[in-house]
């Protein structure tokens, strides 16, 4: 997989080796570890498709498995995964059926996960993605308190996100000057890109929108 | 005498599974939901109406057959019916088969339910602070027309509790380690004012055999059950009235 297309840095501008993939890449490992699980994973939300998109996965063959999942989706309200995300809470049980982590390890000829754990990562109501931790142990059981320390997991890996696109927009404010060129075409330029930074300040669905917004117009220039 | 001083001596007495003595009077209760495998057997003729929310509108579906495509609805109706024998289930099914719903089907779903002889709504999930206008209209709408609306919280622990759990007019429920299903835990100054047992609870599976499940999903449907469980024997209490009494009977309080 490109750099490029990496769900992290595609869906929220981060590279991994940045200070802010590594904590959550931190975050994900202890949170699977303080619930006994063999892996977790970070999905991030794709508001436009209204899916889940693997973007880390840690624990057992961690490099095997995220090679795997990476860039895998899953669709909202489909198996525990996508049902944390489409009801916004925190699913724990055996895999419901098309989960995709069933049908990989399927497919492998691995064994099956034996229990899902699923966290939506909220913050400011807007859901960022989803954190979840699997067992292939048909003894283990995640308890309630599991769910309630994942939950709070996600909520910090859901905080790590909006302080690091506060901080691109902060970044991004900072180089538009606050004094307006007397030239007409550089000050209409500069307002636009202000109102830009207004518009995507909004919010992760609205820079999505705006995003999508100048591809359209990108594309109506070219022709 | 208060009208429901007379359950509440009762049940303060006998407790909640001390109402399963009594003849119990069918309750309807709406789970919003995924739909609910009708079919299963452990669900067979309980499902008494069934819905589907396609294209903004509610159409009827099979009341025998398999109305769940993500398996977690069919967990919520058989913890009702494991807790109040008397709950009849309303299938309305708020997501679709084709992943395509959004915020607008959940909250046609609440409107289409509140269209419908029901006596308690059971909403298991969370809805986008986008509809906050509507559902708080339904909720309100809901209390005035003596419908319980049991909600879960959204365990976001540095954001808001969810909706429509943290609306006034809605019976909002958290999931905590409790005794057994007849038993709520009361938060003092909460916004979610009640926890029920939500853990390793056994539910039937969507397309047959039974899973446990975890999480505040599976602790609503505990609460629905008790409210539907007050109302098959003392039918005229309120909303107001049934949070009192659950309060009342809560096995702890706890601040927080």
């Amino acid at each position: 997989m490109a750099p490029s297309d990496d769900p992290l840095s595609s869906y929220l501008g981060l590279l991994p080796a940045q200070a802010e993939a590594r904590v959550l890449r931190l975050l994900i490992d202890l949170g699977r570890r303080v619930v006994g699980a063999d892996e977790g994973s970070l999905l991030v939300y794709d508001a436009e498709r209204r899916v889940l998109v693997f973007a880390m996965t840690l624990g057992s063959e961690e490099a095997e498995a995220e090679a795997r999942l990476k860039g895998q989706v899953v669709p909202l309200g489909e198996g525990r995964t996508g049902m944390a995300a489409e009801f916004r809470t925190v699913q724990v049980g055996a895999p419901a059926f098309h989960d995709i982590e069933f049908q990989q390890h399927k497919e492998r000829g691995g064994s099956e996960p034996d229990i899902v754990l699923a966290a939506p990562m909220i913050w400011d109501d807007t859901l960022v993605g989803v954190i979840t931790a699997v067992s292939f142990d048909s003894e283990k059981r995640f308890t309630q308190d599991d769910a309630t320390v994942y939950e709070e997991f996600a909520g910090i890996a859901a905080f790590v996100v909006a302080q690091w696109q506060r901080l691109q927009l902060h970044e991004a404010a900072s180089a538009v000057p606050d004094s307006l060129p007397a030239d007409s075409s550089a000050r209409a330029e500069l307002e636009l890109l202000q109102r830009v930074h207004r518009l995507v300040r909004r919010g992760p669905d609205t820079l999505r929108q705006v995003n999508s917004l100048l591809d359209a117009v990108e594309k109506m220039v070219g022709e | 005498m208060h009208p429901y001083a007379k359950p509440l001596l009762e049940i303060l007495e006998r407790g909640f599974d001390g109402l399963l003595k009594n003849a119990l009077a069918d309750v309807a209760v709406a789970v919003i939901d995924s739909g609910v495998d009708a079919s299963h057997p452990a669900l067979v003729g309980r499902v008494q109406q069934a819905y589907a929310i396609e294209g903004g509108n509610a159409v009827s579906t099979s009341l025998t057959g398999h109305n769940d495509a993500r398996g977690h609805g069919t967990a919520v109706a058989h913890i009702v019916t494991q807790v109040a024998p008397n709950a009849r289930i309303v299938d309305v099914r708020a997501l679709s088969v084709d992943h395509q719903s959004n915020g607008d089907e959940l909250v046609e779903a609440l409107r289409h339910a509140l269209t419908l002889p029901i006596s308690v709504v059971n909403m298991s999930l969370v809805v986008r602070p986008k509809w906050r206008g509507p559902m708080t209209e339904l909720c309100e709408l809901a209390h005035r027309r003596n419908i319980a609306v049991v909600a879960s919280a959204q365990n976001s622990p540095l954001g808001s509790r969810g909706l429509p759990a943290e609306l006034a007019s809605v019976i909002s429920v958290d999931y905590h380690t409790m005794e057994g299903l007849y038993s709520v835990l009361y938060r003092q100054r909460n916004l979610v004012e009640f926890a029920a047992m939500g853990q390793g609870i056994t539910a039937a599976e969507a397309g047959g055999g039974y899973t446990e499940v975890t999480g505040t999903s599976f602790a609503t449907p505990v609460v629905s059950g008790l409210c539907a469980l007050l109302r098959g024997v003392y039918p005229s209490l309120r909303p107001y009235e049934l949070q009192s009494i659950l309060k009342a009977l809560a096995a702890r309080h706890v601040e927080s």
